[in-house]
């Protein structure tokens, strides 16, 4: 069987690194991916070595073209993530077989709030309970029983718990914060943050960015900004890191004594905070969608409100400060994670595929109207 | 090509065009009857099967009296004579003629399909109303073109498809669609979209539409296609848009470009792991990255600082990796040279990471380029534990006032500086700015520029005839230059104004970037760059070399290269104030233009050396070598690495 895969950016993390994590199940279980894409940041090769077969890239007409593919060729099923113009070529199609992801809990991956446009696809999938409840309030006239639940996939592989303990050589803990440039990341706010911590603690800030090509402009923006808060020639900057790279980037700051500092104000999953969690290293973060569900057991030491960074400097220094609480964290943070298993949720997501595929009964006891699937 | 040499028959030409006519005048057969003038070709057995037929001329009508009405009129016959359809009911295709005066004569051209069943094409030009008979001016000629092409391609590489299309006065619509189609090796059609190719509504094929203004004619049309990764074969076919008529293709040609960027990178890693395993097999436990805004190194005329720097490092035994400057992603890559692989700056954006985790014992990265790219690349290579390096070599931040280095821009630069182990500059004036720029004083180092030991080599029996000389009666007196001319920056008025004052001196310039067009005195001459070992020989006769640079803060912070090469050829200098040229051994400087000959004079009139000094200068001149500067960058490391 095949499926094509449309979304708008090919890079190396985010939403293709989400695809990336669902190709070996897919390949053991017969389906062959395409995928297109409206911009390439580089990501083109990494997608086709982790088994995509062909990757087009559409820079005009990306909607339409995506249309074209599908009605040209012979796919099973057409999943289309964050791109609402692209399902609604589809659906003027006539298509029924399409799974519509939204991984990016901003009103501009809906177009609108007409309930229509998901209502004609076959399944919406969303990496999170808080994700279905925002998008059932948010969508008029989608029934919950067409969303489901499929948390993203860490490659545990790669993110995996350090061996070694907090090392006690006196090297400065690394404070890390990784994300895109994008205002919804509030990657100024995490600026700030490091620049009040630095001024009352020795830490080695860290900075990776992502998201493919970096535009001059905003390197000039980020870097004015990196100089304005002080931390110019504190601060190291990675971009574009690979998944291996920035998995070493999580344990090397875990045995520092570090912390991942997240600022983001909206998630649907937040896949940054559970590859640090994977990795040992404890979060502190804004306490957006899913994430207060995620982190319930230590809410207090580790979330703050969004606007608050003074508050996010607290929990960070305390953090730093006293080991036992920063093992603390990373203790329950960790715990917290335990009920995500990825290949009972594959399993589900291939029956939820051969579902849609073959228009067949729904083989999977868990794919029954009116459920979903249940995250906790 | 899209014209076809037709050969109808044994004894007909083909005039592809009126150039041609003179040379390749067709054999044709021509008679007057009751319908007007006719002429006839016969059509060969292997003749005009696809494609498209056109027969073209010219006409007046035979006084300049008034212009009158004419019809030309083509058809075709089978080998039984009988009429062959030209379209779905045409037995011929008529094209009426206003007329045409000698002066200017009435051009026409009638165009149907090539057919196999043709054995007999006619023409006919006949009166329209009037009696009188046209007088051809020109033509009638007679010629094949095709409007398809297909050709063998290979996937994943850039093609260019390159057309040019008649724009017949005829016919009002100037618009055309070329479409495309694919299939792979085994025949079989590749389903669009197609990469760069807009897809017809039927999804059938790819196209992208022609258009533009006419030159000669000729509506010139080139499209960089990127071929699917499996395509064997590619098609193209021209047609008009929103008209029947066909057009007429003078050219229709697909050229093999170069691989995609994909292809690239993945030759490029490649080329990469053998350049690692070499270093491995030959045990060398250095590695250099040097970024450059430079092109690849190669046997150019021109010589830099960064590719200097490279060539002795590798001689030296350090694997060395150069990332040249790039603007177009099509260029071939340049091939490795033993111990140096030279990799352009968008494929080394890609590669960094990959780069960055080689194990070796002493790692250096060298970024010269302030730039978004080497901002990103930097924290990377300090992650991994390289030694890192910001050299600034230029004052970029003047050159993209200048408008050159429009990447520019001061928070790289000032990032570089705070984040670089080292920064290195030519000149204390830089590196006085790196330090305004954020750079801690204590990390900041002077390391000029240089020339190599080879050209001190050649240098040499020039240098110390000239050193030894004593200032003679001012015979033939040459004053030379050579380096970038570009106006930028060296002072044309001040060069010209002492030429034109000195009729009796001869002002020899080598070099490229000069303006076009410039009015120059006799005794000035311009001559084209040469190799750089060649210049020992082509400045023979020099008595002075100048670098006459107009005073600038980008002058101010440049430490010319072409001054070491003076210097081992032993010529007085005289040089704008800049830098610290003044402190070596005859060099003089002004720093007003009026100043200049002067300062030649004092030049022209500098003493023979005595032994002591000759060996002073030669001391000097064994500092000032590529060699002498690689060992001070190396030991900013706080490490000297020789293999």
């Amino acid at each position: 069987m095949r499926l094509l895969f449309a979304y708008l950016y090919c890079n190396l993390g985010g939403v293709t690194s989400v695809l990336k994590q669902r190709l070996p199940y897919m390949k053991r279980a017969g389906w062959a991916v395409d995928a297109i894409f409206e911009q390439d940041f580089g990501g083109i090769d990494d997608l086709r070595s982790h088994g995509v077969k062909n990757v087009f890239i559409r820079r005009k007409d990306f909607c339409s073209q995506v249309a074209r593919l599908s009605e040209g060729s012979d796919y099973s099923v057409i999943t289309v993530v964050d791109a609402p113009g692209a399902l609604d070529a589809i659906n003027a199609l006539g298509k029924r077989k399409t799974i519509y992801e939204v991984h990016t809990p901003l009103e501009r991956s809906l177009g609108d709030r007409n309930g229509d446009r998901l209502s004609e696809c076959t399944y919406c999938i969303v990496p999170s309970d808080w994700s279905k409840r925002w998008l059932s309030s948010l969508v008029r006239g989608l029934s919950s029983e067409k969303i489901f639940v499929l948390p993203n996939i860490v490659d545990e592989s790669v993110f995996r718990y350090p061996e070694n303990s907090i090392a006690t050589d006196g090297r400065r803990p690394i404070v890390l914060w990784v994300g895109k440039l994008v205002k919804y990341k509030r990657w100024k706010d995490s600026l700030r943050i490091l620049s009040e911590v630095s001024k009352c603690r020795p830490i080695a800030p860290m900075l990776v960015t992502g998201g493919g090509e970096l535009r001059p402009d905003m390197a000039i923006e980020f870097l004015g900004e990196l100089r304005d808060c002080g931390l110019a020639g504190r601060a190291r900057w990675l971009h574009n890191a690979s998944l291996s790279q920035v998995a070493s980037l999580y344990r090397d700051a875990a045995s520092s004594g570090g912390l991942l500092l997240s600022t983001s104000e909206a998630e649907s999953f937040c896949m940054v905070i559970h590859e640090a969690i994977r990795s040992g290293l404890p979060v502190i973060s804004s306490a957006v969608g899913p994430i207060p569900d995620l982190l319930s057991a230590s809410a207090s030491e580790c979330l703050f409100a969004l606007g608050h960074p003074m508050a996010a400097v607290d929990l960070i220094v305390r953090g730093l400060d006293d080991r036992s609480h920063h093992e603390r964290l990373r203790d329950a943070q960790r715990s917290a994670l335990r009920w995500l298993q990825p290949d009972a949720f594959m399993a589900r997501y291939l029956a939820l595929l051969e579902t849609v595929a073959t228009g067949q009964e729904r083989p999977d006891p868990h794919i029954q109207a009116g459920t979903g699937w249940a995250v906790a | 090509m899209a014209f076809r040499m037709w050969k109808p028959a044994q004894e007909t030409a083909v005039v592809p065009g009126r150039a041609q006519k003179a040379e390749s005048e067709p054999r044709r057969s021509k008679s007057v009857d009751s319908e007007g003038l006719r002429w006839s070709w016969p059509v060969s057995p292997d003749g005009p099967c696809d494609g498209l037929l056109v027969i073209g001329g010219a006409v007046a009508n035979g006084d300049d009296a008034g212009r009158k009405a004419f019809v030309a009129k083509a058809a075709v016959r089978d080998r039984q004579g009988t009429p062959v359809r030209l379209g779905k009911t045409d037995l011929a295709r008529r094209r009426y003629l206003a007329g045409g005066t000698r002066e200017e004569p009435q051009e026409f051209k009638i165009v149907f399909p090539a057919t196999p069943e043709a054995t007999d094409v006619t023409l006919v030009l006949a009166p329209w109303v009037a009696d009188e008979l046209p007088e051809l001016i020109d033509g009638p000629s007679i010629y094949t073109v095709k409007t398809r092409l297909e050709s063998d391609v290979i996937g994943d590489n850039y093609y260019l498809v390159a057309i040019e299309i008649e724009t017949l006065a005829q016919i009002s619509q100037k618009a055309f669609i070329c479409t495309v189609r694919y299939w792979d090796a085994t025949g079989e059609a590749l389903v669009p979209p197609y990469p760069d190719l807009g897809t017809t509504k039927e999804g059938s094929a790819g196209y992208v539409y022609i258009s533009g203004a006419s030159h000669s004619g000729c509506v010139r049309f080139e499209h960089l296609v990127l071929t699917p990764p499996a395509a064997a074969l590619m098609e193209i076919k021209v047609a008009r848009w929103q008209a029947r008529e066909q057009p007429i293709c003078r050219r229709l040609d697909i050229s093999w470009i170069a691989p995609s960027p994909e292809q690239q990178l993945e030759r490029m890693q490649t080329e990469l792991a053998g350049f690692i395993a070499d270093t491995a097999r030959d045990n060398r436990n250095s590695i250099i990255v040097l970024t450059t805004t430079t092109r690849p190194i190669a046997s150019a005329n021109r010589v830099n600082r960064s590719d200097s720097i490279a060539s002795i490092l590798a001689k030296a035994g350090h694997a060395v990796i150069y990332v040249y400057y790039r603007f177009n992603a099509r260029e071939a890559l340049p091939p490795r040279r033993p111990n140096l692989i030279q990799i352009p700056n968008d494929l080394f954006a890609v590669l960094a990471e990959d780069i960055a985790a080689l194990d070796l014992s002493f790692r250096l990265a060298i970024f010269s380029v302030p730039d978004h790219r080497s901002a990103q690349q930097i924290g990377l290579f300090a992650r991994m534990n390289w030694f890192t390096i910001y050299e600034a070599r230029d004052d970029w931040e003047e050159f993209a006032a200048a408008g050159v280095g429009k990447w520019y821009h001061p928070v790289f630069e000032r990032f570089l500086c705070e984040q670089a182990d080292r920064v290195v500059t030519v000149s204390p004036q830089l590196g006085q700015k790196m330090v305004l720029l954020g750079a801690d004083e204590e990390k900041v180092s002077v390391v000029p520029n240089a020339t190599t030991a080879e050209f001190v080599g050649l240098g040499r029996p020039h240098r110390e005839a000239r050193l030894r000389r004593d200032p003679g009666p001012g015979g033939n007196t040459t004053i030379g230059y050579f380096g970038h001319l570009t106006a930028a920056w060296f002072d044309w008025d001040l060069v010209v104004a002492s030429a034109v004052r000195n009729p009796a001196r001869r002002y020899d310039l080598i070099g490229f970037g000069a303006p076009r067009d410039l009015p120059l005195p006799p005794n000035v001459q311009v001559r084209e760059a040469v190799p750089p070992l060649e210049l020992p020989e082509a400045t023979a006769e020099w008595s002075v070399a100048v670098i006459p640079f107009r005073p600038s803060a980008l002058a101010a912070a440049v430490d010319p290269l072409k001054l070491y090469d003076y210097l081992a050829l032993g010529l007085p200098v005289v040089s704008v104030e800049m830098s610290r040229v003044s402190r070596y051994q005859r060099v003089e400087t002004y720093s007003r233009a009026e100043d200049f000959e002067e300062a030649i004079d004092r030049a022209l009139n500098q003493p023979s050396l005595s032994e002591a000094d000759m060996a002073e200068y030669e001391s000097e001149l064994s500092h000032v070598t590529w060699d002498s500067r690689m060992t001070e960058i190396l030991s900013l490391t706080g490490r000297i690495v020789r293999d």
